[in-house]
């Protein structure tokens, strides 16, 4: 059963250099309990289109999808302010550096307490400090009590998105969207980090949303994958399926650009995608990757491939790798 | 043009350095960098590993005289550091940096970024400066209509482009990267790489490779120096230390980093906790707080770095 299902969405922005085309064509549907890793490089609209579906985009930008559904409710038709009770309450998100997203000008106590109070306005101040210790307690930071007295200054990187974690399961939302959450990070902070949410998703039966654009981290954090690019999604699938035998064009040569120590021995030549990714606006016809792949056809330069999500393995691509 | 027979012979050795720094409101010392010794040899690579705060790149401003030393040694083609001329010293070694967005003047164009360090450091007329500048820059892949434009009009990889040219317009012996490809996409990133060992090969360039990407360094990196909390734990051949790390540390860092793989492998728990607070060392090993296999032996006495196999290891249970 999908939590939630996203069909086309697409962001546009107003900008003084004329209309930009964020994100073309979103569409992916994330399965209860279940974590999604989207895998894009930047400017793929992959953090955009996470903020799309909370409704925080800036002024400027204008987004509509075909279906958006949480929930089985549909967020297309839901006013404003009813939204605005989901944001926080059913679906939290996570940002990348924990650094710059919490308040310098405030303790932890203060962050945490904020969330409890807008969304379960009755509780008492005691309520909301033991649940904000709790809250301490359950994402591993060790003298919980006295941490909330910190400012963010005063806590270390990890120690930070821990606090960033705890804020967004404050009401045990249904989805977390983590929006490259552990890029900031060193290696073995990332990996507790990482593992601190599987945990925390297996115990509160959440659904997850992973951004990120390590391919390594998906393979081992995420059961479904989707591959964006240019705006669009191009692949998606089981994790394992489409990262060891990747149908379209871009997944094959992203995973081919990775260093890895069987596939490229030291010191050898990686293989590199030719050309850039393109700038949002740029407008290209047919599919969007023509540009840089290798097998592209004339079919490819003049017509815009299908993405059936219908199928078991979907690829947005003409000529799909078997 | 150094001969190919210097291939080999040691360029850059460091010895014992130290550096502290004093903290005036906690009236403390810290000490930041504790005894680290290496050596670089001609056309090689030296990946330097370990947590942020563990004292990489201070190791990196030592190295470029950026920072002095408050004890140990540095010596250049066994010349002391003291003794060479800060002109030919800034010829023969030059650096990379992290922040590809912060490390170029944005009032300045691509040409007059890299053709600085010349006009800087030779007696170059500046119409022979900017001629080598447009030279270099071609060679990094940025052809004539990108040179007159200004560091914002470049994406980010054109950017690193730009920071590898003025690194190289000096003809360096060493170049020291400073996590050079982390702030990069993936794509752009192995075109990078491809860059560094292209150029590696063509002007017989040592690198010192400063990187938290294990991939990165395995690919190109000849020697491991892995630090943990200011000190060497780990020092040798690649090769080896990423086929069968010696130090709990090497190992921790090597099992937390994921990977596609074909295989199924059992997952390894993770390493808890953080790098201990240098106001407050903790006795005997630093690692102790946080490895696996800590004894009694571990929390009372500091390893000695100890030659195992031609790998360099500080952990008294590394057999």
């Amino acid at each position: 059963m999908a939590l939630l299902e996203v069909q086309q969405l697409e962001v546009e922005f107003q900008t003084n250099f004329g209309k930009v085309h964020a994100v073309k064509d979103f569409t992916f549907n994330v399965a209860e309990g279940d974590t999604l890793g989207v895998v894009g490089e930047s400017g793929s609209g992959k953090s955009i289109a996470s903020l799309a579906l909370l409704d925080l985009l800036p002024n400027n930008a204008t987004w509509h999808a075909q279906r958006l559904n949480f929930h089985r409710v549909n967020l297309l038709a839901l006013h404003r302010n009813r939204l605005a009770r989901l944001r926080g309450a059913e679906i939290a998100m996570i940002f990348q550096n924990p650094m710059s997203s919490l308040d310098p000008c405030f303790t932890v106590s203060a962050q945490l307490q904020e969330t409890l109070k807008v969304h379960q306005p009755q509780a008492s101040r005691a309520v909301y400090r033991t649940k904000a210790i709790e809250l301490l307690q359950q994402v591993g930071i060790p003298a919980a009590e006295k941490r909330l007295r910190s400012y963010p200054h005063e806590l270390s990187g990890g120690m930070a998105q821990r606090v960033m974690v705890a804020i967004a399961l404050a009401c045990q939302p249904k989805l977390l969207i983590a929006d490259e959450p552990t890029t900031a990070l060193d290696v073995t902070i990332s990996r507790q980090i990482l593992d601190l949410l599987a945990e925390l998703q297996q115990k509160q039966a959440m659904s997850m949303m992973l951004i990120t654009h390590d391919l390594n981290v998906v393979f081992e954090h995420c059961n479904t994958i989707i591959v964006v690019y240019a705006g669009e999604t191009v692949e998606s699938g089981n994790t394992r399926e489409v990262l060891l035998q990747p149908r379209h064009p871009y997944t094959k040569a992203l995973l081919a650009a990775l260093p890895e120590a069987e596939r490229t021995p030291r010191g050898t030549e990686l293989a590199t995608i030719e050309g850039n990714v393109p700038s949002v606006y740029d407008n290209i016809s047919g599919c969007a990757f023509h540009p840089r792949c290798q097998y592209a056809t004339e079919l490819c330069r003049r017509q815009k491939p299908h993405y059936d999500l219908t199928q078991e393995r979907p690829v947005k691509c003409h000529y799909p790798l078997t | 043009m150094p001969l190919s027979a210097d291939i080999g012979t040691d360029l850059l050795e460091a010895r014992h350095l130290v550096k502290r720094y004093a903290h005036v409101r906690r009236g403390k010392e810290i000490t930041v960098v504790n005894d680290v010794s290496f050596t670089l040899a001609r056309q090689r690579t030296l990946g330097i590993i370990g947590e942020s705060g563990c004292g990489k790149s201070t190791l990196a401003k030592m190295l470029m005289q950026i920072e002095k030393l408050n004890a140990g040694e540095l010596y250049l083609h066994a010349k002391p550091y003291a003794e060479l001329d800060p002109t030919e010293f800034r010829h023969s070694i030059q650096m990379i940096f992290q922040d590809c967005y912060g490390s170029l003047n944005p009032r300045r164009k691509a040409i007059d970024i890299v053709s600085e360090p010349l006009r800087v450091n030779s007696q170059l007329s500046a119409q022979e400066c900017r001629q080598r500048a447009q030279e270099v820059l071609t060679q990094v892949g940025l052809t004539s209509v990108y040179w007159y434009r200004f560091p914002h009009m470049f994406s980010g990889g054109q950017r690193q482009r730009i920071g590898i040219a003025r690194a190289i317009i000096t003809r360096p012996q060493i170049v020291i990267c400073d996590e050079p490809v982390s702030a990069l996409d993936i794509s752009v990133q192995a075109q990078i790489i491809n860059l560094l060992m292209t150029l590696q090969k063509k002007y017989q360039l040592s690198y010192i490779l400063i990187s938290h990407d294990l991939a990165v360094v395995n690919h190109i990196s000849d020697d491991i120096l892995v630090m943990y909390f200011g000190k060497v734990v780990e020092y040798g051949c690649a090769t080896k230390i990423f086929a069968r790390p010696r130090h709990p540390y090497t190992q921790a860092l090597l099992d937390s980093t994921a990977r596609i793989a074909t295989e199924d492998k059992p997952k390894q728990p993770a390493l808890s906790g953080e790098l201990p607070s240098p106001f407050d060392p903790p006795r005997g090993c630093a690692f102790h707080t946080r490895c696996p296999r800590a004894q009694q032996l571990c929390r009372e006495q500091v390893p000695a770095l100890r030659k195992l196999d031609d790998t360099q290891v500080a952990c008294h249970f590394a057999e």
